[in-house]
């Protein structure tokens, strides 16, 4: 990363809110190579205010429009847990119920108030056990859906905050200056039993437990609710377990570090998991503000 | 769409579609300059999607909500220059700072406590006179200007009022055929009947009628705010005083009793102003959502 300030450009204030145009975001999916279906999903979207003037004897009413005054940006990937056929649909109802609802809950929040950080974290836990119930009331209307069941994870960037709502074995992680934090913990019955002592960590990913979900939508709901800061220069990466399987977390801190863009970024990894196997479907959003920085030509 | 059934037509938040809005101003018939000025406007949340896997994103473009409508209505008063530019300035400072810090819960949450929406209307207000007072001293051809200021907004279902000077907001509560004045004019001769120095009936013919107590840019200026309920069916009227100097509030009832558009009341109720004298420069705003049959 370089930092190149000109006179004519001067840095923003660490503590503004990045513009619309310093947002660079990317997300992609793909069955790998070994599956028909993908039963991933990921979805970015953000949330604006805008004003639209109806009617006035003012000269240049329209000057007083705000272009879009932006409330929040939101993040998400789901993977469809299951053989069948329903773990797409249940990925997509969840991920469509969640967009809905997590809209919705934006209602109780606005800015950095923090005394409405607990209201919002809660109304995101609401927002789960709603959809769980749209998810389940799919399954009993449709035979061919029941046991459906899907990971959830989403974060939600409310300048100058990230919240994360967490369900199952999809991650996120922060890359800040060098380091690569991983944001989430699995909800895994192996990485339950890492918790819990009886399995040493670097068997977990070889467990047979390994895939077998703790936590889901559709299934067991306990979902994680948390909030990160957020700095200007930090960059997160949403994913399913289709990565990771097959990209360590070095290398992905590698690929973080040179990234040139949030796109080339998701290409080149996507591409690593394919190229370590792609034995599962693999989903990968990344975002990031680009604030007084430029990247290689 | 879906079918809404009449109980919940009949309660729920009026859609876009539905809104009824109109404003028109006029010189009148003595005056060669329009010191007056209207400006009415909708606060939107709206959903953008930037990337997705699934198959019909379209379907979660959420219809962009509707977080408030805003109309406001300013007369100026002061010399040739100054009083169109004091009722200019203050719709704009007032529109940009109230949409810039509105929260944007406000018309989702009914349950949301109203004080901090009043408290943002006040401190609008109180800007909006400091910097309208700054460039009256700033510029001999302004000085002295200042302007009345009267703001409705409905977050369903209230509407707020912010209100300085002697322009008017009414409610007219269609179910009950009802007209109710939401502001009180901030004249000497009102102050001297509040006093109790003057009868009522008395004020309209006072010279002190039209002695402003409180303007924006004025030596006083007492913004006052209240919220008031709404119900569908009914109408808000904003309207300058060189509508009510001619038009009474009954003839003003019969007209949005008798309501076929808000276009088609405004130009009325204007005409009417018109055709008793048109002494000064007349502004209306007709507001209302047309219920669903």
């Amino acid at each position: 990363m370089t930092l190149h300030p000109t006179p004519s450009e001067p840095l923003a204030p660490v503590t503004a809110q990045p513009r619309d145009d310093q947002i660079d975001v990317f997300g992609m999916t793909h069955p790998g190579l070994r599956r028909r279906e993908n039963q991933d999903h990921f979805l970015l979207c953000s949330l604006h205010k805008t004003m639209r003037v109806r009617g006035s004897s003012l000269p240049n009413p329209e000057l007083l429009e705000i272009p879009s005054e932006r409330l929040a940006f939101f993040g998400m990937v789901a993977d469809g847990v299951g053989a069948t056929e329903g773990g797409e649909a249940a990925s997509r109802a969840a991920i469509e119920a969640v967009a809905a609802y997590a809209t919705h809950a934006m209602r109780c929040y606005y800015g950095g108030d923090p005394e409405n950080h607990e209201a919002f974290l809660h109304a995101l836990g609401q927002a789960a056990r709603d959809c769980q119930e749209t998810v389940l009331a799919r399954g009993r209307e449709h035979p061919e859906y029941r046991g459906l069941a899907t990971t959830l994870t989403m974060g939600i960037g409310v300048w100058p905050w990230v919240y994360v709502l967490h369900i199952g074995d999809s991650r996120m992680y922060r890359l800040r200056g060098e380091r690569l934090e991983r944001l989430t913990r699995d909800q895994t019955m192996a990485q339950e039993l890492v918790d819990s002592g009886v399995l040493p960590p670097e068997r977990a990913a070889h467990s047979r437990f390994a895939n077998v979900l703790a936590s889901s939508l559709g299934g067991e709901l306990q979902p994680d609710l948390l909030r990160f800061d957020n700095e200007p220069d930090d960059v997160f990466l949403l994913c399913t377990d289709g990565l990771t399987h097959h990209v360590s977390d070095e290398a992905i801190r590698e690929r973080l570090l040179r990234m040139t863009s949030a796109e080339q970024v998701c290409r080149a990894l996507v591409q690593d998991a394919l190229d370590g196997g792609g034995s599962d479907n693999v989903t990968v959003v990344v975002g990031r503000a680009v604030v007084g920085r430029r990247s290689p030509p | 769409m879906t079918m809404t059934t009449p109980s919940e037509a009949a309660t729920r938040k009026p859609r876009d579609d539905e809104l009824d809005l109109y404003g028109v101003t006029h010189a009148g018939k003595v005056r060669k300059e329009n010191q007056d000025h209207f400006l009415f406007c909708t606060l939107h949340k709206t959903m953008r999607v930037h990337g997705t896997s699934l198959p019909t994103p379209e379907l979660l473009e959420m219809p962009s909500e509707r977080l408030a409508s805003l109309a406001m209505v300013a007369d100026g008063v002061g010399g040739t220059a100054g009083g169109e530019a004091a009722s200019r300035g203050a719709l704009e400072i007032i529109a940009t700072y109230v949409t810039h810090t509105m929260k944007a819960y406000y018309g989702t949450d009914p349950a949301a406590d109203p004080a901090e929406l009043l408290d943002c209307l006040r401190s609008a207000a109180q800007t909006c006179h400091e910097r309208i007072s700054a460039q009256a001293a700033a510029r001999t051809d302004l000085r002295g200007m200042a302007t009345t200021l009267t703001l409705a907004m409905v977050t369903w279902p209230r509407v707020f009022v912010l209100h300085v000077g002697d322009s008017r907001c009414y409610r007219f509560r269609g179910s009950e055929g009802r007209l109710d004045r939401l502001t009180r004019d901030q004249t000497m001769a009102q102050d001297l009947v509040d006093a109790g120095a003057l009868p009522p009936e008395r004020a309209p013919s006072s010279p002190f009628s039209s002695i402003l107590s409180s303007a924006i840019g004025g030596t006083t200026s007492v913004p006052e705010v209240g919220v008031f309920d709404m119900t569908p069916g009914d109408v808000i009227l904003l309207c300058t005083d060189g509508l009510t100097r001619h038009v009474s509030d009954e003839r003003i009832r019969d007209a949005l009793a008798a309501l076929q558009s808000s276009k088609q009341v405004a130009d009325d109720l204007l005409q009417a102003a018109l055709d008793d004298g048109g002494k000064d420069n007349v502004t209306v705003f007709i507001g209302r959502a047309v219920v669903p049959a």
